[in-house]
């Protein structure tokens, strides 16, 4: 599945705090030139990644969606969030091509196992 | 491998560029327009433009610049989303190059616009996005309860200096001189506004943290006495510089690479002209910018007619 879940404050635990699978979100606004041509560049990276959820977050759609942005420690837009199981495991900051995306995703997303293994409870 | 050959090609996407575009497509040129990866050059980073004329009401900076390219695009002026990479101006047709596509016409209208000036510290550049910024309509929201200092003393520091009071606690603006640049309009508004401070004759030396901005090193140029200033952002408005590498060796230009064009909109190359930001050292606003890329436009179809007739 390409879907980019269409994140707000509402759906912000359900989709990213509490989803099992790494979530990739790109935090935007309209007014931000660079995270318009982001945007397509973005768009083409559920092709890539198989048990990866992707996620955009629009922060001028709500003060609640802002407030996450400032406490998920975005300082500039765009910025991408990498989480895992309710982590942050990386970042990264303007803009980039589809492929310098992939290819930072690989190396955030090769701590995977690390963040799975912290994350999960010990029974 | 060159396509058709267009009567002009502009090289930039701005108000300056899409003027320029509605003129020569209007009069039957046949126009392509390179935007580079940002159509609409720097009001699509405004968020409300109240100074150009017939909108009372306020227009943002996006909504305005996509309806002078709609415009463009009426009379069928062509779009290339794209960057030009690299120009010959030395023999006719003229050529412009987007990566290995070259381009001919027969005139061209250079309006590439400006680019933010920067400090010139290593810091800045490690920490952009991260702290460091240059556009408040963009990134003021997510400085709300924070302190952040401003760079710069003209217009443009001033004005983001109020967008950003909206949201931080505290605004600080550092000043290499002893007063404001800016028009009288902002000082005042600045000035009254309790959420922003002053300090003159200072200099940033260095952005300070690793990983997030978390201060800045600051000198007074008078007394000489350095401190460090705790702040959780750098807003940096300390001008432009004019966007013409891509033009160097082809144009003539001066020592701060405005290019020469002393009468106006001709350049020292026949057939090539230039708008906007990148002959203007003075006023640099949206009008003066559609204004000169009307002319750049005009005196261009002057240029083809003589052209033809000749």
């Amino acid at each position: 599945m390409s879907k980019i879940i269409d994140l707000q404050a509402e759906n912000w635990d359900e989709e990213v705090l509490k989803n099992e699978a790494p979530v990739v979100v790109d935090f935007w606004h309209q007014m931000c030139g660079w995270c318009l041509k982001l945007d397509p560049e973005f768009k083409r990276l559920p092709e890539a990644f198989e048990n990866v959820k992707f996620a955009k977050m629009n922060i001028l759609d709500s003060p609640e969606n802002r407030k996450i942005a400032i406490e998920s420690g975005v300082m500039g837009t765009p910025t991408i969030k990498v989480f895992c199981q309710g982590r942050i495991v990386g970042e990264i900051v303007g803009f980039r091509t589809s492929e310098m995306l992939t290819g930072d995703l690989n190396e955030i997303l090769s701590q995977k196992e690390y963040c799975l293994e912290q994350s999960t409870p010990m029974e | 491998m060159a396509s058709d050959p267009y009567d002009v090609i502009v090289i930039g996407g701005g108000p300056a560029g899409l003027t320029s575009a509605i003129y020569t497509a209007r009069a039957n040129l046949k126009t392509l327009v390179l935007t580079g990866q940002f159509p609409g050059g720097q009001i699509a980073f405004t968020f409300h433009v109240d100074n150009y004329p017939g909108f009372p009401e306020t227009i943002t900076g996006p909504e305005l610049s996509g309806r002078m390219r709609k415009q463009a695009e009426r009379f069928d002026a062509e779009f290339l989303e794209e960057e030009a990479t690299a120009v010959d101006f030395s023999s006719a047709p003229l050529k412009v190059n987007v990566g290995d596509t070259e381009y001919e016409a027969r005139a061209v209208i250079v309006a590439t616009g400006s680019l933010n000036k920067k400090l010139g510290l290593e810091s800045e550049d490690r920490l952009m996005g991260r702290g460091v910024f240059v556009c408040a309509t963009c990134d003021a929201l997510l400085y709300e309860g924070k302190k952040v200092v401003v760079v710069g003393g003209g217009d443009s520091a001033v004005q983001e200096a109020l967008d950003l009071a909206k949201f931080a606690r505290e605004v600080v603006v550092v000043h290499r001189q002893d007063k404001l640049t800016a028009c009288m309009c902002l000082k005042q508004r600045a000035s009254e506004n309790e959420r922003i401070r002053f300090l003159w004759n200072t200099v940033v030396q260095d952005i300070l943290g690793e990983s997030r901005v978390e201060g800045v090193r600051l000198k007074n140029s008078e007394t000489g006495k350095e401190w460090t200033m705790e702040s959780d952002g750098v807003l940096l408005a300390i001008g432009w510089v004019p966007n013409t590498s891509l033009f160097r060796g082809q144009l003539d230009m001066d020592e701060n690479g405005y290019i020469v064009s002393p009468s106006g909109v001709e350049t020292s190359v026949r057939g090539v002209f230039v708008a906007g930001d990148l002959n203007d050292t003075k006023y640099r606003q949206l009008v003066t910018a559609c204004g000169s890329g009307c002319m750049a436009a005009l005196e261009a179809e002057r240029y083809l007619d003589v052209l033809k007739d000749g």
